[in-house]
């Protein structure tokens, strides 16, 4: 039931292919093989990764935080080949990673692909694991600059190796991969992706260097927007006109230029020298690389994705400025002696130059980035948001609507009404109709069963018929020669009920089962005050009982019937009317009912006549009213499996069968969709998740457990014999241990299979209502439930003794009560010793699973069909404690529509617009979570809340149109709050 | 030394402020100021020291705090309720210095600077409707520009904010006579906070929500203004050591007329507009006062407690 509420989310995240870079060439799309340059002056031995951006904005990470991606590993000139799968269609992170030691990373990249490669150019194939040295760089800085410093603080010549002694990262973004693609990893680009990270923050933090770094956090976000924006913004900013950082090769002196273009190659120039002003700032500031690199970002995220002109504060607080960027810039260049240098240096020089620049003495830029290009036709950012807005202002529309039982905002199109008043015809209708039959649904069903079971105590042997349980014996004949029982109570009077049944009984045993089945073979009617249901038998099909029988009929004894089985092809049934009318308009209509109900004892009172529970239901049916082809309907499927039904007794003596009246309270469940817990005090649950009526006497018993050894085979019951399937001599070595306590027995059998051996086998047995049943046989020594018994050969005392001690049978279940709690007592277990019982939890009977389907089938004036209108809940119910529950309500359904059994087509709530909210509650270790996705057209919002997720930082939910994520929803304080990605909010 | 607070909210008892206004009554406002600092007196002129301030002025109308009673406890009348509340509050340091200037053997003027270092700030209004159906729902839009260093709509996190500011204590005295005296005290002249960073949301909020009411989160800089306190005090003296006094206080939407005796530093008031009853004791090294609209306190809607110690250490 549990993946059943995460379906629908999945339909929620973007249908842009599979997230994850790592799979390989998924439905026969073609990988993606590209290509890049690290900074670092010809850094060698750097691992590089191309890490997918999901459709939640995070960067695929395992569940330690590390990103999931192929490696790739840069050789001597910095320069790495890169291969990321072709189905993927969404945004990457190049994330390069300079590392101090030798690091082990694992190839995935298999042969086919060409394999990974490291810094020497040894290939290496999915599964073997490539051993990457330390990070090695290469000082590009002319000596007369200065030339590099190791992190250390040691001078590094031009041209000569040296190391990093802090790991570190840098970072680029990219809306696209495509096949040939050059990239470029550089501390611009990692200002650029820092930036589209951090712009947006889920939980409304305005990031500076000292509040946040959302790149450890869930709630920076990446969008399409972001990535774009932040990245054009820094072109912009480090005057590169061409393309972005990422899509631009960096100039060296170390390597030459790739472009034969003049253009291109001033542009390359441009951001190799301020690229290069990278280790010359930390070699004038003599510090790392990564503390140079982390002064660069805060400098530049502390002024919200800009830089100062010129910071004129002393050293101490100086931030990273354009300026001394620039100047820093030109005077590498004029260590160069190549024209497309000079030339980027001239462009540099002439910004910081020219009188404008003095108004930015201590004072951000101002420079904005451009919008993600669009297709024709799709919608810009700003206009996804105002959809998200208005499914957001729809939704709680709806939501109070539909409490308020107004259908039209989310049923009907705007200025129309025909939905919501053919909604609100059925409800007022239905509403009348439970009023009337409500109180009486047992008084429809259930004489018909009374009346099969008394017939069914006629057959056990002449003159065997019990009426003095049967209120009705005088109103039933027996028709010999077509042996037939015919039932007819007050047909011919004015008085109530009025029962006319009749039918016979037929053998219905096979093989396994003794069973005997009683059809009706004319139309059962049983008309009450309040109502009238009525079975109709045709030529192909009729109702029919049948009573699987624990053993034969015997006159004199009561029915041994374990279980019995209705079915019923054919259902009318009516609630008269108050008014002229002898019946109501409205009519349910029952096509193939089935019920299985289970027989149960009640262990600590044996002598109490069995109970009856149901243990399976389908009821699929119609509501209509109306007449013919203009009947308004409304399909209804309800199925129920239960669970205990073979252990729950109810406790009233005189409630053999179940009380079918059901009133769910919904707001239990509003309650926990609102983070609340649910509460089922003010619903009636027709019997189940109640404790038996006479739990309180159950509560105290002074029934026992005994425990009881056996060591000559042939003393154990025949039927455990069976199963065992040992003889004398194997039994001789081991024997049979077991705890008999009322209504079972628990036991283990140990024995070796020839004398000689050296290990003995044990076997656990169970009987309970009066069968014996073995799990598979298991060595002796792995016995236990935490750690091993660890003797390979013992007694059943001994195992006994090591349960006791370790508390491995510290309880029993007693059919019809409940779990009671062993006594022991201080001392070791000893055989025919009264160990009391003490009570723990009653048994209920739970729902383990339940659907319920209402699809509807309104016509129009025309008898045209309406949009259908879908309901659907599923779940489980295990006790007040375990809950799985999942509700949706789809307007203009796109599915079959069946109401037979639980469709898989039916699953997925696929329509128009859609509310579905899914829940599970659990006792124990378990997380409870709540989930909510709404469907509105294109616009999709899903919500998933774990316990924790309460409490920490991540969105807890996001609103996405047409696949692109434009908000998040997160909890703050106490509130929950929709932020948008340009950064509006909402309080939700 | 020196520590005094004032509150005053007429609307709800101080102690329940926080709570869902189930008892608010007529009232529009609440309004608190507490100080505590060291001061130093260099010499006869000057005056030097160090001071931390809470500034809180809460203004609203009766419309909104019963709709906001109604929206945490249910049972208003139908009907729309127009919504109108400002805050503005700051809390900082001060170092101050105080000039006093004697002008005759009857007068003297003394000025006290402020320079503010503020760090905490809720500056903000709201305006906007509610409106309570028949069958009791309610629902409400407001226009909203706040800014603030932690979000309490939303009980966000805290921010850092950064900003500077000034206010300026002005006190005249004059001695008509033996036994009369008259002071003019104006408190927080020019209040001003220079905010150069401070979080700003400014739109609107609705319920149910509206798709074009949305709130935008800017970091902007900010002036912020704080109001003055204007106090006249007019004492004259009597035989053995008694006196009796006026004191007209106004101070935002406060107002404040007191009258009371003086004996040999033990003082007994009470306030004619609020009804709450002062008590004071004062010496050459001690002043306490308390006053509150209650005997019991957790009840008052009015409360005043300051406690001076003078120390002569130089």
């Amino acid at each position: 039931m549990k993946t059943l509420s995460l379906l629908p989310l999945l339909l929620g995240l973007g249908l842009g292919g599979c997230d994850n870079t790592e799979n390989i060439n998924i439905g026969g799309v073609a990988n993606i093989h590209f290509s890049g340059t690290v900074a670092g002056g010809n850094a060698k031995n750097v691992i590089v990764q191309a890490v997918g951006i999901n459709s939640n904005g995070q960067p695929n990470r395992d569940s330690n935080g590390e990103f999931v991606a192929d490696v790739f590993v840069t050789d001597e000139q910095g320069h790495f080949e890169g291969i990321v799968q072709g189905a993927y269609g969404g945004s990457y992170l190049l994330v390069a990673s300079y590392h101090a030691a030798e690091a082990q990373e694992l190839c995935r990249i298999d042969e086919i692909s060409g394999g990974c490669r490291d810094g020497d150019g040894n290939t290496f194939v999915s599964g073997q694991t490539i051993t990457v040295p330390p990070t090695e760089l290469r000082c590009a800085l002319a000596d007369r600059l200065g030339g590099c410093k190791t992190d250390g603080g040691d001078a590094v010549s031009f041209n000569a190796s040296y190391g990093v002694a802090d790991d570190f990262q840098l970072w680029g973004v990219i809306n696209q991969l495509e096949a040939g693609d050059v990239v470029s990893v550089t501390p611009l680009t990692h200002l650029a992706a820092k930036l589209a990270l951090t712009e947006f923050v889920s939980d409304g933090s305005a990031c500076t260097p000292s509040t946040c770094d959302t790149s450890l956090f869930l709630n920076g976000m990446f969008t399409s927007q972001s990535i774009h924006e932040a990245n054009s913004r820094v072109q912009q900013l480090f005057s590169i006109d061409s393309a972005f950082h990422v899509q631009t090769p960096f100039w060296s002196p170390l390597i030459g230029g790739t472009s034969s273009d003049s253009i291109k190659l001033v542009e390359q120039a441009k951001h190799g020298l301020l690229t290069l002003s990278w280790p010359k700032f930390a070699q004038q500031r003599n510090e790392s690389l990564k503390a140079t690199l982390d002064w660069w970002q805060a400098s530049f995220i502390a002024n919200e994705g800009q830089l100062l002109g010129e910071d004129t504060r002393e050293e101490a607080l100086r931030e990273l400025d354009l300026k001394s960027l620039y100047e820093s810039a030109v005077a590498i260049s004029s260590e160069q002696s190549d024209d497309n240098v000079s030339a980027a240096a001239s462009v540099f020089n002439a910004i910081i130059t020219e009188p404008l620049f003095s108004n930015l003495l201590n004072t951000p830029t101002n420079f904005v980035g451009s919008n993600f290009p669009v297709v024709e036709g799709e919608l810009l950012v700003d206009e996804k948001i105002a959809k998200a807005r208005d499914l957001v202002a729809k939704v709680q529309g709806w939501v109070a609507d539909l409490e308020n039982k107004e259908y039209a905002s989310f049923f009907d199109e705007p200025n129309s009404t025909v939905m919501s008043k053919d909604f609100q015809t059925m409800s007022d209708k239905w509403a009348v109709f439970q009023q009337q039959l409500a109180p009486d649904v047992q008084g429809l069903f259930r004489p018909m069963t009374e009346f099969v079971n008394y017939a069914l105590t006629c057959v056990r042997g002449e003159d065997s018929c019990d009426s003095v349980n049967y209120v009705y014996s005088d109103n039933v004949t027996y028709d010999v020669e077509e042996a037939e029982f015919v039932l007819s109570v007050n047909q011919n009077n004015d008085q109530f009920p009025k029962l006319s049944m009749k039918g016979k009984f037929e053998n219905a045993s096979t093989e396994a089962t003794l069973a005997t089945g009683f059809t009706f073979n004319e139309t059962v009617v049983v008309e009450t005050l309040l109502g009238k249901s009525t079975l109709l038998v045709t030529g192909s099909s009729a109702p029919k009982v049948t009573f699987s029988l624990a053993s034969e009929l015997v006159a004199g004894s009561n029915p041994d019937i374990s279980a019995i089985d209705l079915l019923l092809p054919d259902l009318q049934v009516e609630a008269k009317d108050t008014g002229d009318e002898e019946f109501q308009d409205l009519i349910f209509l029952g096509e193939n009912i089935s019920l299985t109900m289970v027989a149960v004892s009640d262990a600590l009172f044996p002598s109490k006549p069995k109970h009856f529970n149901i243990y399976k239901m389908e009821i699929p049916g119609k509501i209509q009213y109306g007449a013919a082809d203009n009947a308004e309907s409304m399909d209804v499927g309800l199925t129920i499996i239960s669970k205990n039904a073979f252990t729950f007794y109810t406790g009233a003596d005189d409630d053999l069968f179940p009380d079918l009246d059901f009133n769910l309270d919904l707001d239990a469940f509003k309650q926990y969709s609102q983070f609340g817990t649910v509460d089922y005090s003010t619903s009636q649950l027709g019997g189940w998740l109640e404790p038996s009526s006479d739990i309180e006497i159950k509560k105290t018993t002074s029934e026992t457990v005994l425990y009881v050894e056996q060591f000559n085979y042939d003393s154990l019951e025949l039927e455990l014999k069976t199963i065992l399937q040992l003889n004398d001599t194997q039994f001789s070595s081991g024997g049979y241990g077991a705890l008999e306590y009322p209504g079972g027995i628990t036991a283990w059998v140990i024995w070796k299979d020839t004398i000689n051996d050296t290990v003995e086998m044990a076997r656990q047995c169970l009987k309970v209502s009066g069968k014996w049943g073995c799990r598979d046989p298991q060595v002796v020594s792995g016995l236990g439930c935490g750690d091993n018994f660890g003797e390979t050969v013992t007694s059943v005392r001994k195992v006994f003794e090591y349960f006791q001690e370790e508390g491995c049978i510290a309880n029993v279940n007693i059919d019809g009560a409940g779990t009671y709690e062993i006594e022991y007592g201080a001392s070791v277990i000893t055989t025919n010793t009264p160990y009391a019982i003490t009570f723990s939890s009653p048994i209920t009977l739970g729902l383990g699973s339940f659907n319920l389907r209402i699809f509807s089938r309104f016509l129009d004036v025309n008898n045209d069909k309406r949009p259908v209108a879908f309901l659907n809940v599923l779940g489980q119910i295990l006790d007040e404690e375990d809950i799985t529950v999942s509700v949706s309500l789809t307007h203009n359904y796109l599915g079959f529509g069946s109401i037979a059994g639980i469709s898989s087509a039916d699953l997925v709530p696929y329509g128009s617009q859609t509310l579905h909210f899914a829940m599970e509650q659990h006792s124990g270790d378990g997380s409870d979570l709540l989930t909510y996705l709404i469907l509105d057209g294109d616009v999709a919002l899903s919500m998933v809340a774990l316990d924790q997720s309460l409490e920490n930082d991540a969105p807890m939910g996001y609103i996405r149109y047409a696949g692109s994520l434009v908000a998040t929803i997160g909890k703050e304080g106490s509130l929950y709050v929709v932020r948008y990605v340009d950064g509006s909010w909402q309080l939700l | 030394m020196y520590a005094s607070a004032q509150a005053t909210s007429p609307a709800i008892a101080i102690e329940k402020f926080d709570s869902n206004w189930a008892t608010a009554s007529a009232g529009n406002y609440a309004q608190v100021k507490a100080r505590a600092g060291l001061e130093v007196k260099l010499n006869q002129t000057w005056s030097v020291g160090l001071e931390q301030r809470l500034d809180y002025v809460l203004h609203f109308s009766e419309p909104t705090a019963q709709f906001y009673k109604k929206l945490e406890n249910q049972g208003l009348a139908p009907g729309d309720y127009p919504l109108q509340l400002s805050v503005n509050a700051v809390m900082g340091t001060s170092f101050f210095a105080q000039y006093f200037i004697p002008l005759s053997n009857r007068g003297s003027f003394s000025i006290k600077t402020h320079v503010l270092q503020p760090n905490r700030v809720q500056d903000g209004q709201l305006t906007g409707v509610g409106h309570v159906a028949a069958d009791g729902s309610s629902d409400y839009r407001y226009e909203l520009d706040y800014n603030y260093d932690q979000n309490q709509l939303v009980n966000g996190n805290d921010y850092p904010v950064s900003g500077w500011g000034h206010s300026f204590d002005v006190q005249y005295k004059y001695r008509a006579g033996q036994s009369w005296s008259f002071t003019a005290t104006w408190l927080d002249v020019l209040h001003r906070i220079y905010w150069s960073a401070i979080n700003r949301d400014v739109g609107c909020l609705s319920r149910p929500n509206q798709a074009d009411c949305f709130v935008t989160s800017k970091q902007k800089n900010q002036v912020q203004k704080l109001p003055v306190t204007s106090e006249v005090l007019i004492e004259k003296s009597l035989e053995a050591g008694l006196g009796l006094y006026l004191r007209a206080s106004q101070w935002s939407r406060h107002d404040s007329l007191q009258t009371g005796v003086n004996a040999q530093g033990l003082i007994l008031g009470v306030d004619l507009l609020t009804d709450a009853i002062h008590l004071a004791y004062e010496s050459d090294m001690v002043r306490l006062k308390l006053a509150s609209d209650q005997l019991a306190l957790s009840k008052s809607k009015y409360l005043q407690v300051s406690l001076d110690v003078y120390w002569p250490i130089l």
